[in-house]
């Protein structure tokens, strides 16, 4: 705060004594609002016409992207004048930085000169002599009678026609793909060969474990264990690069995390199949010294309960049934499936399920309501029903719901955002083109 | 872990350390180099655009000043001259600047002796064509001086670059030179004298 008012009071005093400028405090009007391009510290024009300037500066951008900034001075002291705004114009960046689309007009009232500063890019849409007839045209009949306002606005306008001619289109950064797609080739595979390795180092570890003592325990650990992997190399990875991409390069570059997930398929399937390798591993038999094999979900059948089977059916329930060579012991292992069944309260079955839910009585302003759950045992059609309370309507509370809401959305209007608080120009650079008059 | 192992294993890092910031610091010598380079191309592009501008205005000279032809044959000679001096960025020797500072700025005092001669005819000085002759080539001869000073600018970052540590050690291991600069043309810092 302290530092502003510093700044003010030094503006004040300099703008009192028709200050000398050099290029460190020649006000940059960018730096207030990135909306305006005038830059009239000495009052040399009426408030009126910067605004007027600024309006038809700011459309001139809004169509083209070209950047024209205004400066008039009393003094620059003895500085030459086309030196001065070559280094005026680098310092502020006038312009987009690659197209270097920006003109700088440099008015000095002591040496009755003005400077057209054009950037590389629109020397060809305003030669130097474009901009000597616009001066010689527009403004210093004018300024000849002390008119400055009326030569700006004329001549701005003059200026605002020719460059309206040629439009700047935002620039598309291209990404080279040729050297892209190689990286990320690579990448896939490494992720692809870390993902098969990773994969076959659990299956490994896994099948060797004694702890887990049947295939079914091993089967379990193994699909914890593959599922991890996954999530790693499948989320983590694609979280990380996104982070990247966005940090640092193109957003287009996030097509490329779709093929994280693709690429680790392969070892995917691989863990599915050794995972069933291992749910299918013969073991010994319990009862004598032979080993048992794992029947076929049709010969299975045989062995199993009708409950059992019907579980099979539902998908709720996986068994398998492992038979001995030699002695014909039989061992039968569970596996729950993720499904919506529970268990049966009655028989026991895991075929219990929501079968039917309804508002028995409707809820209203003055009473409760009540609900009723029934849940169905598809095995054995046993049936149990839950009532459950429904509150009373309320009015205020889906008043407040409304009115967050509405906060919600009202909070995202506010006022345009864009333009206000500080800004710069593009950076583009001159080359000393231009054309200066004097009158 | 084992003494030795670690001792390796800082040896290992120093070296690797010492690899890529020699490698970084040759890359970065190379950007200068090339901006160096394409600034000369820019020098050189002005200094051409000079060149394409002479003709035309030779012609319109001619039409109203044809008993001057001694000034204008000097400006075409000197033109003929200067277009073929030009230089090559990887040959950019104090020698060959030198004689390409020399041939433009034949040149330009040929180009000053013309354009004083013009302040005699006044219907010349009317013509819309020759006027706007006139702005371009002040253009160009401040976009001569922009570039050419751009042009020292970066040959002196190049330079105080090859000349510091540790850059100056890959800088002379790999044959990078110091780059000339353009220097004031002799007599340039007086202002030329107009006699009416």
């Amino acid at each position: 705060m302290k530092k502003i008012l510093l700044g003010l009071i030094i503006l004040l005093s300099l703008t009192a004594s028709g200050a000398v400028y050099n290029l460190e405090n020649i006000p940059n009007p960018k730096v207030a609002d990135s909306r305006t391009y005038v830059s009239n510290p000495d009052g040399i024009i009426r408030s009126e016409t910067v605004h007027e300037l600024n309006v038809l500066l700011d459309s001139l951008e809004k169509a083209t992207r070209t950047e024209v900034a205004v400066v008039l001075v009393e003094s620059i002291d003895d500085e030459n004048i086309e030196l001065f705004a070559t280094s005026l114009f680098k310092n502020w960046g006038i312009g987009k930085a690659k197209e270097d689309n920006g003109l700088l007009v440099l008015f000095v009232l002591d040496q009755r000169a003005i400077r057209f500063e054009t950037g590389y890019g629109i020397e060809g849409l305003m030669p130097d002599a474009m901009a000597s007839r616009i001066q010689q045209q527009s403004m210093f009949p004018y300024f000849k009678s002390g008119d400055y306002d009326a030569g700006f606005l004329k001549g701005m306008q003059h200026v605002v026609s020719v460059l309206k001619q040629e439009n700047f289109e935002a620039e598309k950064k291209a990404i080279a793909w040729g050297v892209v797609l190689p990286i990320v080739a690579a990448i896939y595979l490494i992720i692809m060969l870390i993902s098969f390795v990773w994969i076959g180092a659990s299956v490994k570890k896994i099948s060797n474990n004694t702890m887990l003592k049947t295939n079914m325990s091993k089967y379990k650990a193994l699909k914890s264990e593959k599922a991890g992997v996954l999530v790693v190399l499948n989320i983590l990875i694609p979280a990380i690069s996104l982070f990247v991409i966005i940090l640092f390069a193109d957003p287009m570059l996030l097509v490329f995390l779709i093929g994280v997930p693709i690429v680790t398929i392969p070892a995917n399937l691989y863990g599915k199949l050794m995972m069933r390798k291992i749910r299918r591993k013969p073991i010994p038999c319990n009862a004598c010294e032979g080993t048992m094999h794992i029947l076929s979900e049709r010969k299975e059948d045989a062995h199993l309960k009708l409950s059992q089977q019907f579980e099979e059916e539902l998908n709720a329930v996986d068994y398998d049934v492992f038979v001995c060579d030699d002695c014909g012991n039989e061992a039968i292992f569970t596996l729950d499936k993720p499904s919506a069944y529970t268990e049966c309260p009655k028989c026991g079955t895991k075929a219990f399920i929501l079968h039917d839910k309804r508002v028995v009585v409707a809820p209203t302003f003055i009473n409760g309501g009540t609900e009723r759950t029934t849940y169905k045992c598809k095995f054995c059609g046993y049936e149990e029903n839950n009532n459950t309370h429904l509150p009373r309507l309320s009015r205020s509370s889906s008043l407040a719901a409304g009115a967050a809401a509405g906060s919600l959305f009202s909070g995202r209007g506010g006022f345009g955002g864009g333009g206000f608080g500080g800004g710069s120009f593009g950076g583009g650079l001159s080359g000393g083109g231009g054309a200066t008059g004097r009158w | 872990m084992k003494k030795t192992t670690i001792i390796l294993i800082s040896i290992i890092a120093v070296i690797v350390i010492v690899v890529f910031s020699g490698i970084s610091k040759y890359n970065q010598l190379v950007g200068l180099e090339e901006n160096v380079n394409s600034q000369w191309a820019n020098v050189e592009n002005q200094y051409q655009r000079r060149a394409d501008l002479i003709p035309n205005l030779v012609a319109t000279v001619k039409g109203y000043a044809a008993h001057e032809s001694e000034t204008l044959e000097n400006v075409i000679a000197a033109r003929a001259r200067a277009t073929q001096v030009t230089v090559n960025p990887d040959q950019l020797t104090p020698e060959k600047l030198q004689e390409f500072q020399a041939a433009q700025g034949q040149l330009s005092s040929a180009l000053g002796k013309l354009l004083m001669i013009t302040e005699n005819y006044p219907d010349l000085k009317a013509n819309q064509n020759f006027r706007d002759l006139q702005v371009q080539l002040e253009g160009t001869e401040n976009r001569i001086s922009t570039e050419r000073t751009r042009f020292n600018e970066m040959s002196n970052g190049f330079n105080s670059t090859i000349r510091r540590f540790p850059a100056n050690i890959i800088a002379s291991m790999l044959g990078f030179e110091k780059k000339v600069y353009f220097e004031a043309e002799a007599g340039s810092n007086q202002a030329p004298e107009v006699q009416f």
